[in-house]
């Protein structure tokens, strides 16, 4: 019997093993940057450059680039999602997320009706394109994921799922079922910082998640939105593991749509201490990596969710973002209910009319519709 | 140039200028654009056509205005019929733009799907108007499969870098007895009376008319532009020469002279 070993994207992580990224980062030079910044295909080292402290001095000019190229591919365009929690049932522990584990409270995962209400409540905000999100756990099994799906169908055009990563099988039964995006956050691609953070739980598998776009890739998702949540581990070091990986979905499955998210680590409920160090990401920074984003790969779709703050997001919408969520709520039956923090707490708290305004004041389209759902 | 009307598929343009119906900061700028520019031919997205507050993008375009859907969206040629049927339920329109774009990074056309799409979406009644690479091989088979134009891109599309592929165009031109329809990469309005100058038929403008500061009036400059390079094929432009030639009457003289 043949084995067949597919590839993934674990293969070109481990050709960066002796990258010496912080090393190369501490001797850019303000001539790197420069030849970076003229180019308009970038190398690995003009990628570093672009992303070193040292760049920030050009963080102007960046972002004239990073705003022209995005109206240019994108248009003015802002394209509007919100996401739905229907379970914080979870078996993970991870140090930074509300849905720990280790965290006491009173969890639920929606029953069917429930969902409905949500649905509605939501399409009736305008809401056409929705982010279905769970914890891990069997309550919330790859049947009721399907179930879910087809629910949702009914009142949305265009349904993406962040929950837990699945099996190929189980994903093109979660395609079968109507769903056309896949948003997986590996979290840290700093393998050692991984296994520190996930202390207990399926999700302690570095390597099944960092496969996982590959998995729905191959399954037939039509829209990939990766990331790595800032604060956890050196910071440039993941931005730029983050735009490889985005980078190698381009190569590999060209016919995916790739997007990325800066998400920064939130306070969970108020909670601003956590038991682990935690590195600092200034707005300068999210600006950064987003004009570094849209330089490197220019077609690239940039998410900013209500994670940030409103001022922030109105100030960054011109600049390279592509999707932004509004009016959401973190909360499992939240929309029904009217919470809004739940596995970590909303910054900009907008409802979906405020920030359609506030992208129109911008002149740019607020867009809801990107998707053609009967097919 | 009043009989000058471009006959496609059976629908009759009088403005050579196509214009897309993407990327704008606000739909209220299609009808205004139509109007002004006098548009008579536009392109919707089947994947945005329902998107709106109001009302859905498609109910932005005025009655009597020609509707081209194009099957953005699309990675293959059974998905691209698959959009072109409700493209049609939507609209009423059988012409279908096949665009399939199974490259997300460059957004390049896939030309043997586009090929399989002539035939299918052509055997299901529609006018198939295929968004493709300049390529003649490729496009014989398209006109053999039933399409009722071409529409090479002339540079990828968003670019706005011009017509990059100019010598495969003319190529086209030269070749095909189909409309050509330079679709794609057209920066400024006078990229697009260069290609009118080449021969082609028609042009379609989206990026550079959505995404300028003043919408409308570069339309206006747009729809300028492809008159005057259409009026200047037709009258016929002077042939490049590599020498300086005076252009006195003594050419003439000398002509005479040595004949003797």
């Amino acid at each position: 019997m043949q084995v067949v070993v597919k590839k993934s994207f674990f293969d070109v992580f481990q050709s960066y093993r002796n990258l010496g990224f912080e090393e190369k980062l501490s001797q850019v030079s303000r001539d790197d940057v420069e030849r970076a910044l003229a180019k308009d295909y970038l190398s690995d080292s003009d990628l570093i450059a672009l992303l070193s402290p040292l760049a920030k001095e050009y963080l102007p000019f960046m972002l004239k680039k990073s705003y022209f190229l995005t109206r240019k591919y994108f248009g003015n365009v802002i394209f509007i999602y919100a996401p739905l929690y229907v379970s914080d049932h979870c078996v993970n522990a991870c140090l930074y997320c509300g849905f720990s584990v280790f965290n006491k409270f009173k969890r639920r995962t929606l029953n069917y009706d429930e969902v409905r209400k949500e649905a509605e409540i939501l399409s009736g905000r305008g809401i056409k394109h929705v982010l279905l999100l769970t914890g891990e756990s069997k309550l919330v099994g790859v049947e009721y994921i399907c179930n879910v799906v087809k629910i949702l169908k009914e009142y949305f055009d265009e349904i993406s799922i962040e929950i837990y990563p699945m099996t190929e099988g189980d994903y093109a039964r979660v395609i079968e079922s109507g769903a056309e995006g896949l948003t997986v956050y590996q979290e840290v691609y700093d393998p050692v910082i991984y296994d520190r953070l996930h202390v207990f739980g399926p999700k302690r598998d570095y390597l099944f998640r960092l496969e996982t776009p590959d998995r729905g890739a191959r399954a037939g998702f039509r829209e990939i939105n990766i990331g790595a949540l800032l604060g956890l581990a050196p910071v440039r070091k993941e931005v730029f593991f983050t735009l490889k990986h985005a980078e190698y979905i381009y190569e590999n499955y060209p016919h995916v749509e790739v997007a990325v998210s800066f998400p920064r680590i939130r306070p969970i409920h108020g909670k601003n201490s956590f038991s682990f160090d935690i590195y600092d990401v200034s707005d300068e920074d999210i600006l950064q990596f987003v004009a570094v984003a849209r330089l490197f790969l220019n077609r690239v779709g940039i998410n900013i969710s209500t994670r940030e703050t409103k001022e922030f997001r109105d100030n960054i919408m011109l600049l390279g973002p592509t999707r932004m969520s509004a009016g959401s709520s973190t909360y499992v039956g939240g929309y029904s209910e009217g919470k809004t923090d739940g596995q970590f707490d909303i910054a900009d708290s907008r409802s979906v009319d405020e920030f359609v305004e506030a992208v129109r004041s911008k002149g740019l389209c607020p867009t809801f519709v990107n998707w053609v759902k009967e097919l | 140039m009043e009989n000058d009307i471009l006959v496609i598929g059976g629908v009759e343009i009088k403005n050579r200028l196509i214009v897309g119906t993407g990327k704008f900061s606000s739909y209220d700028l299609i009808p205004e654009i139509i109007e002004k520019a006098k548009i008579d031919m536009v392109t919707v997205a089947i994947r945005r056509a329902r998107d709106g507050i109001q009302k859905p993008l498609i109910d932005y375009i005025p009655k009597g205005t020609k509707i081209l859907v194009n099957t953005s969206g699309a990675r293959n040629a059974e998905e691209a019929l698959k959009i072109a049927k409700i493209g049609r339920e939507l609209t009423g329109s059988d012409l279908i733009k096949i665009e399939i774009i199974p490259d997300t990074k460059y957004l390049m056309p896939d030309n043997r799907e586009v090929i399989k799409a002539c035939e299918l979406l052509a055997n299901e009644g529609f006018k198939p108007f295929p968004y493709m690479m300049p390529d003649l091989v490729a496009a014989k088979e398209m006109v053999k499969a039933g399409a009722v134009c071409i529409m090479p891109l002339g540079a990828p599309i968003g670019t706005n870098k011009g017509l990059v592929a100019k010598y495969f165009i003319e190529m086209l031109r030269n070749e095909i007895d189909l409309p050509i329809i330079v679709d794609a990469g057209i920066g400024k309005p006078s990229h697009a009376a260069e290609a009118m100058e080449l021969g082609v038929d028609a042009v379609l403008v989206n990026t550079a008319i959505a995404t300028a500061k003043d919408p409308v009036n570069i339309a206006i400059a747009f729809s300028k532009a492809v008159e005057a390079g259409r009026l200047g094929y037709i009258a016929g432009l002077p042939s490049e020469k590599i020498l300086a030639e005076a252009s006195s009457p003594i050419d003439e003289y000398l002509l005479g002279f040595l004949r003797k």
